[in-house]
């Protein structure tokens, strides 16, 4: 694999559970380096498109391509990938430490001074029984799990998804941070892809079994705008520009791109509207329906 | 992969080490509720016996029905799945831990036992039935996991999986069991290995393809699921698929019909049977015990029904196993053109039957315990009954119907005085003077020095050159064998003993054989010995040959048993019946002069009788062979035809 060669490549994947299309021809690239959130509501495939790629779950056409590997089902993919579930689950007969203990006898590049490292800065007690741990402990223990073996790609599969907001806190601006500014490429899908906007480079909307959209973080930042109009007659909806809400005479509108805006002013459909730079959280909401 | 094992044997180490105690617990317990009769050790066997014949296979159900069901769980996949090993190498895994347990177990059985099976020696069936038992124990493991895995449930698993385990080993069971007792009609050897492989490879890989389904979300397919299943029926069908084709195979299975326990030797009743072989022997009686018929056939392959047997209902197919029924007979042939037959069925009554190729047979008589009576031929052929208050006779005569008893002797008197009177009266016989070394025949005399003479008649053999006697003797204390010629000369012949009632047999040819025997170092490894016949023969021209050694013989056929038959002796050649897979024909003045023919397949059971009685049977013009698939005739030269 060259050094500027995708990490991550998926062409054309295709599954169905069923009379359910969940990937739909999905193409999606990841560089190395990046960090992406894939954006989706509930059922959109995003953990299948995970688990394909860990080759977890086998496609039904399509191609994969990780750290330049194909999945064979094998498992090697795995071993180089770091994953945190989304609901993390441990042998509950297992001390924290005899699961760290046999989960490095899977992985060649296993760091036990990362792993114990991450555990105190955690705050994980090796003694106890992963059996009791509490869902926040126990996404601890994943994430412990996820990066002890140096991995090069990270899937986190809504890794903040029921904690509370102090482990939030800790592994969005810990964890992730220091991960990312290690040079790793890390796909995140979340449902509140708001409280990571500060840590994407880019944003992938996955609906209908594709990637719908992809944005540069930064534009969804800076590039995504609230119209807010007085009108009886709003503008509809087009590419690069979704209704968030209408009472009355009252609309809101989400543009998307500074030209997309410059096109409806100078159409005059906006005219008179307020305009501003729309929150993280409701442009994801707007991406979500655009 | 050791560190999967190792997990899951700490998954289920709480269920196994409480099956272990129990294992171990059942020690103090059985020798606690012991019978007083019982030694601690008797007791100690039994308690191991239930373990090894219904506690282990339930266990190993439990335990598979158990990891199966897990494996297939979500909780699995979440736990174990992220790993980088294959999901297929996780399943295998599992499996690869109940197998172990199931191994411990078993050894700590065997250990209960003192590593020694409570037998003094393990018979054949005894020895298969262990080695079964080790296959069955890993196929149940392997089915009651894949089932449990497939189902998601220990107990549908495990019930399908002793289901297939069952469907398989039972055929299987009794195609061991008819081919021990019976007939060795289809390759064990073969069928073994390809059904084990059936069974074993055939899960591994529905396992591989459920994995593909279950945990890797492969979509279903046609062919998919007709492979699983397919794979996962492949030993049951396989292994009725052989019962199946032993049954085919058992139908065309032919046999002689002979006596059970004849001597293959012409000892005094049956030497009056076997007077007129040469006549006697154009003719086979042959049965066939699928179908419980019975026939005389001829080299030309006409046949005359003697039994006409019974219907087989529908294909015929018995899933115990073939159901055979088998019959026993004497015939002799009289002077007259008529041949006697004593029949006895399985099946049905036994009865005197008498007739002749081309009019056919018809019922004569039906007797009670044929089994207690013998056919006599000669001149007067006739029919002898040992019954509890001695021995009755009644001639059989082609003018009369039914028989016609009355006692000869008592039993404590014997029938021999009564058979050497026949010889006498039908001139077949010599009698010894009182000086017990001068035997007369018709006006005939001949002295032997130290013959062993007897006061019962000796019975003669026809030569080309007339009525001759054959005498044991002993000088300088040692056994030799004296022919009395109808020249006068008495002739030392053999340097061994040989009396025409004890050791020697006759060819439908007129010559007369004896065998010593010699137990050999092989040819081949030391280690093994074998038996190597050498041959004292009278050929019918009148020849003596003494000490003709096989040894070439068995070693270009690799017949080891001694099992080498003489079947015809004249015209400057040998004719023998190598084990019956083969008649060799030697020249007798060159033992290294052999040629071959191999003989079609007989039925060979292991036991003694069927492997020699007479499968190969000699007629005047070649040799009838009753083989597995129907009857062959093969000519002296060799050229052999199926003829039914």
């Amino acid at each position: 694999m060259k050094d500027n060669d995708p990490v991550l490549s998926c062409k054309g994947l295709r599954k169905n559970f069923g009379s359910k299309k969940v990937l739909d021809g999905l193409d999606f690239e990841a560089a190395p380096g990046e960090v992406i959130g894939i954006l989706g509501r509930n059922g959109s495939g995003k953990s299948t498109l995970f688990k394909v790629v860990l080759d977890l779950i086998a496609p039904d056409s399509g191609s994969v391509s990780a750290l330049g590997l194909a999945p064979d089902g094998s498992g090697k993919l795995r071993g180089l990938i770091g994953y945190v579930p989304e609901k993390p689950s441990f042998h509950g007969f297992m001390t924290v430490e005899e699961v760290l203990a046999f989960r490095a006898s899977f992985f060649p590049g296993w760091d036990k001074a990362k792993a114990a490292g991450l555990c105190k800065t955690l705050g994980l007690d090796g003694g106890a029984k992963a059996g009791d741990l509490s869902k926040g402990t126990a996404a601890k223990l994943a994430w412990v799990c996820a990066s002890a073996h140096n991995p090069k790609l990270l899937l986190l599969d809504e890794p903040t998804s029921g904690l509370d907001y102090l482990v939030r806190d800790h592994i969005l601006n810990g964890l992730i941070s220091e991960l990312a500014e290690g040079g790793r490429t890390i796909i995140i899908s979340n449902h509140r892809m708001g409280e990571m906007g500060g840590l994407l480079d880019r944003v992938c909307v996955l609906k209908g079994g594709k990637i719908s959209a992809d944005h540069k973080a930064d534009f969804i930042k800076t590039e995504t705008y609230k119209v807010t109009l007085r009108e009886e007659t709003p503008p509809a909806e087009e590419p690069g520009v979704k209704i968030i809400s209408r009472a009355g005479s009252v609309s809101e509108l989400a543009v998307f791109g500074r030209e997309k805006l410059q096109e409806l002013k100078n159409s005059e459909r906006i005219s008179g509207a307020e305009i501003s730079v729309l929150d993280l959280d409701s442009a994801f909401k707007a991406l979500l329906g655009e | 992969m050791k560190n999967l094992i190792k997990l899951q044997l700490k998954k289920s180490f709480l269920s196994f080490a409480v099956i272990l105690a129990a294992i171990l617990f059942s020690v103090p317990l059985a020798l606690w509720v012991k019978a007083a009769a019982m030694t601690p050790r008797e007791a100690i066997n039994l308690a191991m016996l239930y373990w090894a014949a219904a506690g282990i296979p339930l266990v190993v159900l439990i335990l598979s029905g158990i990891a199966g069901a897990e494996a297939a769980k979500e909780q699995a996949r979440t736990t174990e799945q992220p790993l980088p090993v294959s999901q297929y190498g996780l399943l295998l895994s599992s499996l690869a831990a109940v197998l172990l347990e199931l191994g411990v177990l078993i050894l700590a059985v065997y250990a209960i036992l003192g590593f020694n099976l409570p037998l003094e020696t393990l018979s054949k069936i005894q020895e298969e039935i262990l080695r079964l038992y080790i296959f069955a124990m890993v196929y149940l493991t392997l089915y009651g996991f894949v089932f449990s895995y497939a189902f998601g449930n220990g107990i549908a698993g495990a019930m399908t999986g002793a289901a297939a385990v069952a469907f398989t080993l039972y055929p299987f069971v009794t195609m061991s069991v008819f081919q021990q007792l019976a007939f060795e009609l289809v390759p064990m050897l073969f069928i073994k290995p390809a059904v084990s492989a059936a069974a074993l490879a055939g899960g591994a890989l529905a396992l591989k393809l459920l994995s593909g389904v279950n945990d890797r979300k492969a979509a279903w397919t046609a062919s998919k699921l007709t492979a699983v299943v397919m794979l996962l029926a492949a030993a049951p069908l396989a292994s009725f698929a052989s019962l199946a084709w032993l049954n085919l195979k058992a139908r065309n299975v032919t046999l002689p019909v002979t006596r059970m326990f004849a001597s293959p030797y012409a000892v005094d009743k049956h030497l009056y049977a076997s007077r007129d072989i040469k006549e006697a022997s154009r003719l086979l009686l042959v049965q066939r015990p699928f179908y419980g018929d019975a026939f005389f056939i001829d080299k030309e392959g006409n046949r005359s029904m003697i039994d006409a047997g019974r219907k087989i209902p529908g294909p015929g197919l018995s899933y115990l196993f073939p159901d055979l029924t088998f019959a026993n007979a004497e015939s002799v042939f009289a002077p007259s053109g008529v041949r006697y037959l004593l029949y006895m069925p399985q099946a049905g009554g036994n009865r005197i039957m008498q007739g002749n190729a081309k009019t056919g047979f018809a019922f004569r008589a039906a007797v009670k315990n044929g089994w207690s009576m013998d056919l006599l031929g000669g001149k007067e052929p006739g029919i002898l009954h040992r019954r509890d208050d001695g021995y009755y006779y009644s001639p059989l005569t082609p003018e009369k119907a039914g028989l016609n008893w009355r006692q000869i002797s008592t039993i404590k008197e014997g029938y021999l005085t009564f058979l050497g009177e026949k010889y006498r009266r039908e001139g077949t016989a010599a009698v010894f003077r009182k000086d017990g070394k001068t035997l007369e025949y018709r006006g005939r005399r001949w002295t032997i020095p130290g013959a062993a003479g007897t006061r019962l008649p000796v019975p003669g053999i026809e030569l080309a050159d007339g009525m001759n006697f054959i005498v044991p003797a002993e000088i300088n204390k040692k056994a030799v064998t004296y022919l009395c010629r109808p020249n006068g000369k008495a002739e030392l012949i053999w340097p061994e003993y040989f009396r025409l009632t004890q050791n020697l047999s006759l060819t439908p040819d007129g010559a007369v054989w004896g065998v010593g025997i010699k137990s050999l170092q092989s040819y081949g490894s030391p280690a093994v010995k074998i038996i190597n016949p050498e041959f004292y023969i009278l050929t019918a021209e009148g020849t003596p040959l003494s000490a003709v050694n096989t040894r070439g013989i068995m070693e270009r056929t690799g017949v080891t048993n001694g099992e080498i038959r003489l079947l015809k002796a004249g015209g400057g050649y040998l004719w023998f019946n190598a084990d019956n897979r083969y008649m060799v024909r030697a020249g007798i003045k060159n033992m290294e002069d052999l040629k071959i023919w191999r003989l079609p397949a007989v039925p060979r059971k292991r036991g003694y009788y069927y492997a020699r009685a007479g499968a190969v049977s000699p007629s005047p013009d070649g040799i009838f062979v009753a083989a597995t698939d129907g009857v062959y005739f093969m000519d002296w030269e060799g050229s052999s035809k199926k003829i039914y």
